[in-house]
This record gives C-alpha cells, structure tokens and sequence, in this order.
C-alpha cells in the first residue's frame, strides 16, 4: 500500500478514535503513572533512569466496556496473527490497532502503534492516536507527552493539531 | 534386538530429545535497533533480527546503540533499552483459555512492558537484583541503575 494510503488510513483512525472518546464523554477512572521512555523515534536514545513500578493499569471504566461482535474478534485474532508474521510491517500494525481498539485491547492497539513510531519515526496521526489511548486509560501523563508530541510536530495537519489541542485541554484539566 | 527394532528405537530417541534444541516459540523479535543478542536455551547466542522467534529461558542482552522490541503470543510486548539484560524466565499461555504465566528478570538497564492477555488475568512476575513483583495487567517500565 502506498505510503500516502496508509497516512489517510491512520487520519481516519485518528479521527474514528477521538469521536469515539468524544462522544463517550467519560474518563478512565484511575491514573496510570507510565514512563514512555522507550516510544521514541530510533534516533533518541533514552539515559537509564530509576526503578519505577507504576501501579497496574485500570479496567475499563463501566459504560466503555467493548461488546464485539464475533467477526470482530475473529478479525482481531487473525491481525493478531499477522503482526506476528510481519511484525514490523506498518500496514499491518496499522490495521491490528483499529481493530484491538474495537475489541477493547487497549494496551495491545498502544504496543502497535509505539512499535509502528519505532519503525517510522515522526507520525503526528500516530502520536494524535496513541495520547488518545493513554488517555482513555487515564495515564494523563503519557497522553499529554504524545498529544504534545503530536501538536508540536512540522508535520503535523491543521486538523491533527486541533484535535491534538483538545484532547490536551482535558488531560491538564 | 534385530534392526527394525533397533531403528525404532533410535526413532523414538530422536523424538524425544533431538527437539531438545529447538525450544518452543513465545513471540518474536518484532522491531530492533542496532544488534541486540539473544542466547536461547541451547545456548547458542545469535543476533535478533525482525521475526525472530523467541524462546522460554532466552536471554535477551543490549549494548549501547541497541535496542529490540518483542512481541509475544499472548499479546505482551517487551522494549529492552540499550545497555540491558532481560531474560525470559517462563512464558507458558494457553490460547484456547486464554491464561497463562510469564516471568522476567531484569538483569540490568531498562525494560519497558506492555500488557497481553496473561497478565489480564494473572500476575507477571518480574524480578531485579534488589527487588522482585508481580504485576496484573497496564503497562510499566522497570529501570535497573548500575549498581542494581
């Protein structure tokens, strides 16, 4: 797929995303402290820092609790597989992350896409999805780093940008 | 004891052990930087490219301009920084019920954890040289400083 393809198909993501949360109008209920050192571009290197064990990640707040639907999860399992078979395959985790979200695997459509940053650097889409995600299990910190992330960068669309604004609004809030 | 017999026998030998030095997959190297090693239970160090298989009791270690990203089957991903020693002390997960265990230990540097199924609905046990916890489920980073 060409790269332009795959850069609309993350804006769309980005964009489904944040309506969904938008629309949820609820915040996780617990903070997840998280120490992103590692979800940088391969070019920064990040110094060792002290021992941190972070309390563990919520459950989902009641009322977001996914429902999916049996071809949902059947579509997951086989991106599930094909990640594995093509791990650093950005189409592929791309895909794998839209639909861990919908089946509610949070953290799995997080580890993607930082595995998806790792492989390709500077993606303000990505960045704009996964401060998305941190925030909707209420790890405030990290979402404000990469939605941070993603409103500073040159790359980023207008539209990237604003949706980036207002989802940091409500994390600092 | 005749050939055929003899035949079978080695037969069966090489069923049971010559496996031995082909341990069974956890995951895979999904994404590295640099060349991270990993030394599997035979004890064979290679360098971890992507797609990889990784092994139970595999040993993943980092200089300084190297890092690798694991993916395992149950969903977990492990970031292993520069300059760092993990090793995979168990992984055993069932995909039909959906449980499991996984232990670390991180021996030095930094690894960054993100959780899959196992540690949904169990503890993953990391270990380092001062302390040891079990964590359920979320996602953590685990720093061991020089002096451990």
């Amino acid at each position: 797929m060409a790269l332009r393809a795959i850069r609309v198909r993350r804006m769309k993501m980005a964009r489904s995303l944040a309506n969904s949360f938008l629309a949820s109008g609820v915040l996780a209920a617990a903070v997840l402290v998280v120490a992103p050192v590692l979800a940088q571009t391969p070019s920064t290197k990040a110094p060792p820092r002290a021992l941190t064990l972070p309390a563990p990640a919520p459950a989902a707040p009641q009322g977001q609790t996914p429902n999916p639907t049996v071809q949902q999860r059947a579509a997951y399992e086989t991106a599930f597989q094909a990640s594995l078979q093509r791990p650093s395959d950005p189409d592929t985790l791309a895909r794998f992350a839209e639909l861990a979200v919908q089946v509610g695997d949070i953290e799995g459509a997080i580890s993607a896409l930082e595995r998806l940053l790792l492989i390709e650097g500077d993606q303000p889409e990505v960045k704009l999805e996964l401060g998305v995600l941190y925030f909707r299990l209420g790890s405030t910190d990290a979402a404000a780093m990469y939605l941070e992330a993603a409103r500073a960068s040159p790359e980023a669309s207008k539209e990237t940008r604003e949706r980036a604004e207002t989802f940091l609004k409500a994390a600092v809030r | 004891m005749n050939k055929s017999k003899l035949l079978m026998v080695l037969a069966a030998f090489s069923a049971a052990f010559g496996a031995g030095g082909a341990s069974a997959r956890v995951g895979v190297a999904s994404v590295v930087e640099g060349e991270p090693l990993g030394v599997p239970p035979n004890g064979v160090e290679r360098i971890l490219r992507v797609g990889i298989d990784m092994s139970a009791d595999e040993k993943v270690t980092t200089g300084a301009n190297d890092r690798a990203h694991l993916v395992f089957l149950d969903g977990t991903s492990l970031t292993v920084g520069p300059n760092s020693t993990v090793l995979i002390d168990k992984f055993v997960f069932d995909p039909q019920k959906k449980n499991g265990e996984m232990a670390l230990t991180v021996g030095r540097g930094t690894m960054r954890f993100v959780g899959g199924v196992i540690s949904k609905t169990s503890e993953v046990r990391v270990k380092t040289p001062s302390a040891s916890i079990g964590i359920r489920g979320g996602i953590f980073t685990v720093t061991v400083s020089p002096t451990g």
